[in-house]
């Protein structure tokens, strides 16, 4: 009886005393992570991206000054659109980055690894540039809602899109920092005008290679007030696929069992802003003309704009960037 | 056992003692959001005090309630009463100390007593090294202790459920003891709603474990329970001024403001938890992850054994039985309480409910959950002295195991149960300096202490009150005249701020990143997207401060690009979790 009162106490300060010591020197001190954000700026160049990791740390932003721009995150859903796209790839891993790491498997082994205290600066060979990156493409693309042009430009702070007028006035497809994960990243948000309507970004002269990526989902926003949304991905007149979303936010695979356990059970059909990889082989390479269109799932005639946001990222990989 | 004057010495000292230790730890800490209102209302009420010195006619005729008192009806007069009347003191002796800390003094005082009444309580029922034990446990527990430094109700009502058990076990037996009875139930409901369905408790403890039916086959109801049924609302309205002038509609107004409360996001494994129904599991898991090990161990333990307990004395009472209920031998060789007035089972029977009860209600999936931890905080003194009787007895099960003592040996065992408990409490007293004064974001060894919570997705802020390390850099930085986008901050702390002298005068409050010279904002959960309408609005992805527990980030400054710097950066950085380019 005396060992039933006792032990688990023993035991919990045994484990206390010991995890307090070893956790210790998991915070980065700042000379070191200013040292490992100078590296990897450097590294990343003007081209190249870099991730952070644990996804939530911030002062790595703040040591990396203007070079923070180029930080694209480093959940899951930046993860996941990095293959191909960058010719570099820089990541900035703090202590307790584990559960992070495996996201960044497909790019393959670091060319080079530097410590910094207890930040590790990671260089990868992104395999890029992107054929196309639908983010830096989107000032080029034709909208149009049911064939209806959206022709006025749009640029407010660091936010840039395309206005629609007459029945269209006030829809705005715009790219933006967006919360499609905890972290947030930029994407293209795509509200829907009316119940049926379909809102598409067009473009000419995509050079397609083997894969196209697409990823689409709802903000938190999107997941707790709208309904599923279907993109089509159009080549040159075709759908070659149709991606649907399911209003729901993006769970952190690390998190997927803590969060059934306690929370919730998770959606049958995935959750969140995710990526599709389209398999563009059998189309051909060279110029193609590329659509993504956005509809609801279903018309039930009770929602609104606000309801029906989605938001999208899409980019054709680079050469060295097979996935 | 009883309480002798000895202990109710030591129980002053402690409460002198920890709310010392408060006041002088509060310094570094922002305010709450929900101090921004109390410290409004603290100002309002303090106008009351005044004419209730100077024209008392006035002050308690209808007019002149409902002119100082009617500002935040949601909420008791008592302890804002008492943030009122510090502040007024303070105005009227001329003290040099700011506005916010003569309205937090109250507060700080409150603290000491929960401490105190913590010591009282455990005393009633243990040795005097099992009482120590209760209390270091419970002060050394992050969230608990960082909740003792803010002018909430939060300390306050923890503080009163104690007492108001404390007197239900020491005095509901004489009829004076029990007008005290319901009298501390009166001031325990005046700080805070939560102790409402507490005299539910007492009544089915007493169903349960006392009550005897007379011949006639009625039961025969003690006097304490009148006096909590009439005594009790008396006082509780005699505490509260601005029921006075139509108290049945104000109070139906005031309850059914709780019963409908509005839902305010919480992070909670990577989901914001918005509206119901919510995970039953939630205060539990909250508690599993925040309350340091140690200390989570004992109170497991000390729960199961007075669950164990508490079977057996209500399967002595109710289970038939060749000896009567008092004649079933105790089950543990250190009783819990005198067991001449009642066998140990059916003390940690009341304990384990008034414990429990906090839980279970915010367990209901229609309850509100946001606040973090501080809305079950109540039920943590009685799992505490739970906790510290089952360290006494298993000592003093190990004492019996070594086989014969002597008087010494019995001294030296009693040494080994401080010892351990100053042991089990260190680790809670370590979490809560390494994130000070963050102490929301503090998380315990099983989720890997904050970094760890960070990574499972869990709520590491509300309320804003980070934001008090960044106002030198804020100071330093805003050119003249700018506004700030204060994130979480609500417009009464902003006001307070700039009151007291810790934000200049000339920087106002913006409502949102657009048009703000610098925005201070808390980059998770609800509060993420005015990060990104940082990013978006300005295109800065470089924040000039990030305040951070154990690197963690609690929140952000980022000034915009047209702010231009009238000192260099950085050098407002705080003490401890501040990092600045």
């Amino acid at each position: 009886m005396a060992a039933l009162l006792l032990l688990p106490l023993a035991c919990a300060v045994v484990a206390s005393l010991a995890l307090l010591v070893a956790e210790a020197d998991d915070v980065p001190a700042d000379d070191d992570l200013a040292a490992a954000c100078a590296h990897a700026a450097r590294a990343a160049g003007d081209d190249g991206a870099i991730v952070v990791l644990p996804p939530w740390t911030l002062r790595p932003l703040a040591a990396l000054g203007p070079a923070a721009a180029r930080v694209v995150g480093g959940d899951g859903p930046a993860a996941a659109l990095l293959p191909g796209r960058f010719p570099r790839v820089v990541a900035v891993v703090e202590p307790d980055a584990a559960p992070w790491l495996p996201a960044l498997a497909g790019l393959g082994a670091p060319r080079s690894a530097q410590r910094f205290g207890a930040v590790d600066v990671l260089v990868f060979d992104g395999g890029g540039p992107a054929r196309f990156d639908l983010l830096t493409a989107l000032p080029g693309a034709r909208v149009d809602v049911d064939g209806r042009p959206c022709t006025t430009p749009l640029e407010r702070g660091a936010v840039r899109g395309h206005g629609c007028e007459g029945d269209d006035a006030g829809l705005r497809v715009t790219r933006e920092h967006a919360l499609v994960s905890e972290s947030g990243r930029l994407v293209v948000r795509v509200p829907e005008p009316r119940p049926g309507a379909r809102v598409a970004l067009r473009f000419d002269d995509v050079a397609l290679g083997d894969t196209l990526v697409v990823a689409a989902g709802h903000t938190r926003a999107g997941a707790e007030r709208g309904r599923a949304m279907i993109v089509d991905v159009v080549v040159d007149d075709a759908v070659v696929a149709s991606l649907r979303r399911a209003p729901s936010f993006f769970v952190e695979p690390s998190r997927a069992a803590l969060r059934a356990a306690f929370v919730r059970p998770p959606a049958e059909d995935g959750e969140g802003f995710r990526a599709t990889v389209i398999d563009t082989r059998r189309l051909g390479g060279g110029a193609h003309r590329l659509a993504l269109v956005v509809r609801a799932a279903a018309d039930d005639g009770a929602h609104t704009t606000v309801d029906h946001e989605l938001a999208l990222d899409a980019y054709v990989p680079g050469p060295g960037g097979a996935r | 056992m009883t309480t002798t004057r000895g202990d109710r010495g030591v129980a002053a000292r402690i409460a002198v003692v920890v709310a010392v230790v408060v006041g002088l730890t509060a310094t570094t800490l922002g305010f709450t959001r929900d101090e921004g209102y109390y410290f409004k209302a603290g100002a309002l009420y303090a106008g009351w005090w005044r004419t209730l010195v100077s024209d008392p006619a006035t002050a308690l005729s209808a007019a002149g309630i409902d002119r100082h008192l009617a500002y935040n009806p949601e909420h008791p007069f008592l302890l804002k009463g008492s943030f009122a009347a510090s502040l007024a003191l303070k105005t009227a002796l001329g003290v040099p100390v700011a506005d916010h800390v003569a309205l937090r003094l109250p507060a700080w005082i409150v603290a000491g007593l929960s401490a105190a009444f913590v010591w009282l309580l455990a005393r009633q029922l243990l040795p005097r090294r099992g009482a120590l034990v209760a209390v270091l446990l419970f002060v050394s527990m992050p969230h608990v202790f960082w909740h003792m430094h803010v002018a909430c109700f939060d300390i306050g009502v923890t503080a009163a459920h104690t007492a108001l058990v404390w007197a239900w076990l020491r005095f509901r037996g004489t009829p004076r003891g029990a007008v005290v009875v319901g009298v501390a139930f009166g001031v325990a409901a005046a700080m805070k709603h939560n102790v409402l369905p507490v005299p539910a408790l007492f009544v089915l403890h007493w169903l349960l474990t006392e009550s005897v039916r007379s011949r006639d086959g009625r039961l025969r109801l003690p006097l304490v329970f009148f006096c909590l049924a009439l005594l009790a609302p008396i006082v509780y309205v005699v505490l509260w001024p601005y029921l006075w002038p139509d108290v049945v509609g104000r109070f139906a107004r005031y309850l059914s403001f709780h019963l409908h409360h509005e839902h305010y996001p919480i992070l909670y494994f990577g989901d914001l938890l918005t509206a119901p129904p919510f995970p039953w599991l939630f205060p539990f898991v909250m508690s599993a992850v925040t309350i340091p090990l140690p200390t989570l161990a004992l109170l497991v333990t000390g729960t199961a054994l007075g669950a164990v307990t508490a079977g057996r004395a209500l399967g002595a009472r109710w289970r038939p039985r060749r000896v009567g209920p008092e004649l079933e031998p105790e089950a543990t060789r250190v009783p819990l309480g005198d067991v001449a007035v009642a066998p140990s089972g059916q003390t940690a029977l009341l304990l384990l409910l008034n414990g429990l009860l906090p839980f279970v209600l915010i367990a209901l999936p229609s309850t509100p959950i946001f606040g973090g931890t501080k809305h079950w905080m109540n039920g943590l003194p009685f799992l505490c002295v739970l906790g510290a009787w089952a360290l006494v007895e298993g000592v003093a099960r190990l004492q019996a195991a070594v086989g014969r003592v002597t008087p010494q040996d019995g001294r030296r065992f009693a040494a080994v149960v401080v010892v351990v408990g100053v042991v089990a409490a260190l680790p809670g007293v370590v979490i809560s300096v390494r994130v000070w004064p963050y102490g929301l974001g503090s998380y315990n060894e099983l989720v890997g202490f904050t970094r760890g919570a960070a990574n499972v997705g869990m709520q590491r802020t509300f309320w804003g009150y980070e934001a008090r390390a960044a106002l030198p850099l804020v100071n330093a930085r805003t050119p003249r005249g700018g506004r700030i986008h204060f994130g979480d901050v609500n417009a009464d702390s902003h006001a307070r701020y700039v009151g007291d002298g810790l934000l200049r005068r000339d920087i106002g409050f913006a409502g949102a990143v657009r048009g703000a010279a610098v925005a201070h904002v808390e980059p998770q959960g609800e509060f993420k997207q005015q990060q990104l309408d940082v990013w978006n609005e300005w295109g800065r992805h470089d924040p000039d401060l990030v305040l951070h527990a154990e690197g963690v980030p609690l929140s952000t400054v980022t000034f915009a690009p047209s702010s231009s710097p009238s000192t260099s950066p950085g050098t407002a950085a705080p003490r401890a979790g501040g990092s600045a380019p």
